[in-house]
């Protein structure tokens, strides 16, 4: 059984990792770091979720964890994939420059 | 005649037109001439011999049982405390019988001259399936035994008025004709639709014999009774080309001549005759109304009558005689002499449309030809058309022995001894006036048209018309000299079948303005009446034919005025048009220049751009930097979280 007092300090560091991932997310400009950024944020929730399972004395805290790494997983593959295609045609690897969507 | 008869008679009769001009209308452009000629005229045939049988009925029938109303289906029931119902209602009796003699039979006739009239035309089809449709709407209206189905009926033959005159369409004139028709015919629309109403919250019912036996309902001669009377007879006038609704008559004849013939002479414009007619219950409470129509009547037939006497279009003077004899209908039944005046409808349409009927021959004759100062000499060159154009002259003259005498005399008879007073006796004398001008300007045009020599050199070379054209106009010429023998004879206790047939119709009330002539009164009245026409006509004879003095001359030595007056039809077009069209067109470009643009479109166009502006500043927000999203997603989202954590809380 964990000390009940550390609770809020892994609550922080979840914060931390989200507030980290998410000014990567608004700042950085290669697609890849971005990718990072959010996998970080993930995991932030991931922290939470794990935390709060072990304190409720739940397991569903743990399965939803299980649950983000699986969907992070999926969508790391898409993104990863479409940033090689993003490659392959030549283009630089710079998301402000990916706005065509705009027209 | 029972009930089961009578519905089958008048589904029947009804349903031949109809059925016809749904035929002509849609297979007619695919089966091409013959087939719409035969639907075309077979239907109305087929329409008259019905006809036939509702006559035989109703004269068949046991005394004071020859008037039935039949009720094919129930229509509109309001139940409740209204109890309000409508029905598809139909009567048969006497008068209803007359108008279906005289519209399907004169309408075969027309039908069948339509066939060689329109043998050129490529709009055939159409026109047959207008003019069965017509004969439908007629005889809807006359055959209704219910307000709101006579009204249908009403509005029905404006409409098919309204696409005959404009049947031309490609000619601005005819179009322009066409509305204003149109459009002075719904003034009449909107006053009986408002009789309608009044007369439904006063009886409860629309149903004619309902509301004939609830009378009770008006005191006599009060101002409710006197309105509603008024209000039906503005419908009468605007479909009967009566003052001060007469003008879209004459411009009706820009429509091709067997619509004049049929909707313009014998059938449409006499529906407003027949109102008054078959409203006579009401009206014989209401005399300052029938005083009213009466003298509008007179007034019109005077008026027409000088205006056809300077026109010089063909068919327009016999527009204009038509609705001088209007006039004088509207007169008889105005002082309540209904079978008179239902008689001068029955012999009017008979030489009328023979008149409209020979000039479209002399017309088509002519290549289209119109003007009657370029005619003139065609008697040895078209001898059957002048013939029977001959005898509808005189029958229009009221030359003795001649329909129009006996129907024209009758009638003028009942207006010596009509409602108090001087007034009477200056209505008739203004009617003997009438009788002389009908003989005047009749065979001004028969002269003009037919004697001296043919003022061109198309003149010369015409032929006459075929037999389709021809056969009707020569059966209606003789029907035009003899049809009124067996009928009726101009004077007290004499040959009275026609109006024996007519009595049980108009017995259940009298007008208080009618009292029958003495005879030795209604001698005096036919021998002055007989005398002016004659002299009417010897007038025009030597002005037209002996030219002793020349007319030009007798022209000369008159006031300016009347001339003037006479040529440009009273002016009656330019009033309108200043008092009436011009306003309202100046409203509607005032509406045009300030109203739409300021008013209208400073709101309407206000609010599109407002929204404009916003979803142009809106767009912006869309810059396709993912940075921008994802730092807008985030925002929002911590907001969200700021809101639920320290506020909803």
């Amino acid at each position: 059984m964990l000390n009940p007092n550390l609770f809020p300090y892994l609550l922080g560091l979840s914060a931390f990792l989200f507030t980290v991932g998410a000014m990567g997310v608004l700042i950085r400009r290669n697609p890849i770091v971005v990718f990072m950024c959010i996998e970080l944020m993930l995991n932030a929730g991931n922290v939470a979720l794990v935390a709060y399972g072990r304190f409720l004395n739940s397991e569903e805290g743990q399965i939803f964890a299980f649950m983000v790494i699986v969907v992070a997983a999926a969508e790391v593959v898409v993104g990863l994939a479409l940033i090689t295609q993003i490659f392959r045609l030549g283009r630089e690897l710079d998301v402000d420059d990916l706005s065509e969507m705009k027209e | 005649m029972n009930v089961s008869t009578a519905s089958t008679l008048v589904l029947l009769v009804l349903a031949f037109p109809l059925i016809g001009s749904a035929l002509n209308g849609f297979l007619g452009p695919v089966f091409g001439r013959r087939f719409v000629n035969l639907a075309g005229t077979i239907s109305i045939f087929a329409s008259f011999v019905v006809a036939c049988l509702v006559l035989a009925n109703v004269v068949g029938a046991p005394a004071g049982q020859g008037a039935i109303t039949v009720r094919l289906w129930d229509w509109i029931n309001l139940g409740g405390g209204t109890n309000l119902s409508v029905g598809m209602d139909f009567t048969l009796d006497a008068l209803s019988a007359l108008m279906l003699m005289v519209i399907t039979g004169v309408g075969f006739l027309i039908h069948v001259y339509s066939v060689g009239y329109m043998e050129h035309d490529t709009g055939f089809a159409r026109f047959f399936s207008y003019m069965n449709f017509f004969i439908f709407s007629m005889l809807m209206l006359v055959l209704a035994a219910d307000l709101l189905i006579l009204i249908i009926g009403w509005a029905l033959v404006a409409l098919s008025s309204y696409l005959l005159i404009g049947f031309w369409h490609d000619r601005p004139t005819a179009v322009a004709a066409a509305r204003k028709a149109f459009i002075t015919q719904v003034i009449g629309d909107v006053a009986l639709v408002i009789a309608a109403f009044l007369i439904v919250l006063n009886t409860h019912t629309l149903s004619l014999p309902n509301i004939f036996a609830r009378t009770q309902a008006f005191p006599a001669g009060g101002a409710l009774i006197t309105g509603i009377c008024a209000l039906l007879a503005i419908g009468a006038f605007a479909k009967s080309a009566q003052f001060p609704l007469h003008t879209w008559l004459p411009d009706a004849m820009e429509g091709p001549t067997p619509v004049s013939a049929l909707i313009h002479a014998a059938t449409m414009v006499t529906a407003g005759v027949y109102l008054i007619a078959r409203f006579h219950v009401l009206f014989n409470l209401a005399p300052v109304a029938e005083g009213m129509v009466a003298c509008v009547g007179m007034g019109t037939a005077v008026m027409a009558g000088i205006i056809a006497l300077s026109q010089i279009d063909i068919k327009r003077v016999i527009a204009y005689s038509t609705m001088s004899q209007i006039g004088l209908m509207i007169y008889a039944v105005g002082i309540g002499a209904y079978s008179a005046g239902m008689f001068h409808f029955a012999m009017h349409a008979v030489f009328k449309a023979l008149l409209f009927m020979a000039a479209g021959n002399v017309i088509h004759a002519l290549h289209d030809e119109q003007d009657i100062r370029l005619m003139g000499g065609l008697h040895a060159r078209m001898r059957w058309t002048h013939v029977a154009f001959g005898a509808g002259s005189l029958a229009l003259g009221g030359f003795f022995l001649f329909s129009g005498w006996f129907s024209k005399e009758d009638l003028l008879g009942f207006g010596t001894v009509s409602g108090p007073g001087a007034a009477p006796w200056i209505l008739y004398a203004v009617g003997v006036g009438v009788n002389v001008l009908t003989g005047l300007y009749a065979f001004r045009l028969y002269f003009t048209v037919f004697q001296g020599e043919p003022q061109t050199a198309r003149g010369f070379g015409v032929k006459e018309a075929g037999y389709p054209m021809l056969i009707p106009v020569v059966i209606l010429g003789a029907l035009s000299v003899i049809v009124a023998w067996p009928l009726q004879f101009p004077l007290p206790n004499t040959l009275h079948v026609f109006s024996d047939f007519l009595s049980p119709v108009f017995a259940g009330s009298q007008s208080p303005l009618l009292h029958d002539p003495s005879f030795g009164l209604a001698l005096v009245a036919l021998i002055i009446g007989t005398a002016a026409s004659l002299i009417g006509i010897g007038l025009a004879m030597r002005l037209w034919y002996e030219h002793r003095p020349d007319p030009q001359v007798v022209l000369a030595s008159l006031p300016r005025v009347i001339p003037l007056l006479s040529y440009n039809k009273f002016y009656f077009d330019e009033i309108y048009d200043r008092a009436l069209v011009q306003p309202v067109k100046a409203v509607a470009r005032t509406a045009r220049r300030v109203v739409e643009p300021d008013v209208m479109d400073s709101w309407v166009q206000g609010i599109g751009e407002l929204l404009r502006g916003f979803s142009l500043d809106l767009r912006l927000v869309q810059t396709g930097l993912i940075r921008d999203y994802a730092s807008i997603f985030t925002v929002f989202a911590v907001v969200l979280v700021v809101v639920w954590v320290f506020i909803a809380r």
